[in-house]
């Protein structure tokens, strides 16, 4: 079995590092983009297990402008903003299987 | 003293002015006494006209001596033989005193008439003067001031209740001090104490005395004095109502300012919390962290200490900028110095990008707060630097514009839409794309902009979509300075 890929969506840079950092020390493969138009862009040319994408982001991006993909893709929101708690909590609510 | 020598030269010219007349028809026998008389007349009517009472009486019994003696029979005597005569003598004093008195009272009523007249233009100038005075403090050092000029008095002193102040102009006077204008307070009432020509009236608010007036120098009349302490006290009354209104302004204002505040905070603090929350829970959790790793997140930390660092110093100056706290030091500046020094701050950060300088006049000078003129070039180099690929040059140029020098620092970066150019300049404002900037606070350009306004100068910036955006401000120049404190 291959590496897993998760594609992080941030556009905070250093949240970028510290996911691609801690992921990546866990064993997966990382793809990265900086906007909503940029993760749609990456999904048609990669094909990754799971997509970690920040709700609060200018563009498209947050929980109203999930990327629509045919494909099974798991999709976890999470608010970079918050507290860790907050965080958490919602980036588990609103995990939805693609 | 110019008083004292006046009045005998009048009473010697009334003198003259009958002895001239008795000498010429006392010569001359062609004339009849009635003309004589009437003659007399003639002259004290006059007299009193322009003299006043006191001459004319002493001209009507010079001339009522002088008839009866050289013209009224017996001649060359001050006895009269025949009766008729003697009434035509007491009818000669009778009508010139009546007259005199006649002639002296419309003289009078004229000359207070126009001395009315002069003080309700005195006043009307005054109460102009008074309407246009900034605020109360400014108000309260002009009173005095407009007091001595206008009404042309030697010195005058007001005197506030609630402050316990007296704000003074003209000559120092120990007459105008702190007791008298206190007991003319507590009197509720004008005194006018004309032989020291001192005057004191209370600042009438309607029922209420807000103080106390005091003039030293040509007596103004009670009806003056009565309208200058309402005047007064109106004009003070307003000048505290327009700073109430402004301080509630103020206040609201800043209740505003400060829940933006707390929002932005909220944002551009977490983020690096988070970052550094993230990169530590790494480090304390089981996982295989190589070294490389593990020195990764130590050093996103570190980056993130620095930032947060950095939007603390930046807020703290905002908060200090708007308060007003912070004291300019102007000094005659070579922009080409400032301009250099700004590079040399942000020499690490720009890197090999190519910098053009553009300076016409090599020797041009500003009057500036050396530290802060050099912070307001830094942000915007370091702006055009964020906001343009690295290949591309950023211009910085200054010219002469008037009494002031226009700095102007252009990128080639994507520019700035229309709507938002506006609004870039505003505290906590976050643009569509700025989030997308790798480091800084958003707080560059409003601190940029209260410096440059602290020097009085103005900041806009100019931008073509897809050709570049031009951040220009302007500084005083060192002829410019008294005009632009």
């Amino acid at each position: 079995m291959s590496t897993p890929t998760i594609l992080v969506v941030d556009d905070e840079p250093q949240i970028r590092r510290v996911m691609r950092t801690t992921l990546s020390s866990n064993g997966y493969a990382v793809i990265e983009a900086k906007s909503g138009e940029e993760a749609l862009e990456l999904l048609r040319k990669e094909h990754p297990e799971l997509v970690l994408l920040d709700v609060n982001m200018p563009g498209i991006g947050g929980a109203g402008n999930v990327p629509r993909d045919p494909r099974p893709i798991r999709c976890c929101h999470y608010h970079a903003d918050c507290p860790q708690h907050r965080a958490r909590q919602g980036a588990r609510s609103r995990c939805r299987r693609g | 003293m110019k008083k004292a020598l006046i009045t005998p030269a009048r009473y010697t010219a009334a003198l003259a002015a009958v002895s001239l007349i008795t000498l010429f028809y006392f010569h001359s026998h062609r004339f009849n006494v009635t003309t004589v008389a009437f003659t007399y007349l003639l002259a004290i009517l006059g007299v009193s006209t322009i003299w006043g009472l006191g001459v004319s009486i002493f001209m009507s019994l010079a001339a009522t001596l002088a008839y009866n003696y050289f013209f009224l029979p017996p001649i060359g005597t001050l006895t009269i033989a025949d009766p008729q005569n003697w009434v035509a003598l007491f009818t000669f004093l009778t009508t010139s005193v009546l007259a005199s008195d006649l002639a002296t009272r419309a003289r009078n009523q004229a000359a207070e008439a126009n001395r009315r007249r002069r003080e309700v233009e005195r006043l009307y100038k005054f109460s102009q003067r008074l309407l246009s005075a900034g605020n109360p403090i400014e108000l309260l050092n002009a009173i005095p001031r407009q007091m001595v000029e206008i009404f042309e008095v030697g010195a005058a002193a007001l005197f506030l209740s609630d402050k316990q102040k007296i704000y003074r102009s003209g000559m120092n006077l120990p007459q105008l001090d702190a007791e008298f204008l206190k007991a003319t307070v507590a009197r509720e009432d004008i005194e006018i104490d004309a032989e020291r020509s001192l005057c004191f009236a209370p600042l009438r608010l309607g029922t209420r005395i807000l103080g106390s007036l005091g003039i030293s120098g040509p007596v103004l009349s009670r009806q003056s004095l009565e309208a200058l302490g309402s005047l007064i006290a109106v004009a003070i009354e307003r000048a505290h109502a327009i700073e109430m209104v402004g301080k509630t302004e103020a206040a609201r204002e800043g209740e505003r300012l400060k829940s933006a505040l707390l929002d932005a905070i909220a944002h551009d603090f977490r983020t690096p919390l988070t970052s550094m929350k993230a990169s530590v829970t790494s480090l304390l959790s089981p996982a295989n962290l190589d070294q490389e790793q593990r020195i990764e997140l130590l050093s996103i930390i570190n980056e993130e200490c620095d930032r947060l660092n950095r939007l603390v110093g930046e807020a703290a100056e905002m908060a200090r900028l708007e308060a007003g706290e912070v004291k300019l030091q102007a000094e005659t500046l070579r922009v080409m110095d400032l301009i250099t020094a700004a590079l040399e701050v942000c020499k690490g950060v720009l890197g090999a990008r190519p910098i053009r300088i553009n300076l016409k006049n090599p020797d041009l000078q500003v009057r500036a707060d050396a530290a802060r003129a050099r912070e307001v070039l830094v942000h915007l180099i370091e702006n055009a630097n964020l906001y343009s690929s690295a290949d591309t040059p950023i211009t910085i140029s200054a010219e002469e514009n008037d009494d002031f020098v226009i700095f102007s620092v252009a990128d080639h970066g994507p520019g700035i839409e229309e709507a938002e150019l506006g609004l870039i300049f505003d505290k906590f404002y976050r643009g569509a794309n700025q989030r997308y900037r790798v480091q800084g606070t958003g707080m560059g350009l409003p601190i940029a902009k209260a410096i440059v306004e602290a020097h009085g100068g103005t900041i806009s910036a100019i931008s073509q979509l897809g050709q570049g955006s031009v951040f220009s401000f302007s500084l005083p120049i060192l002829k410019g300075a008294t005009a632009h404190p």
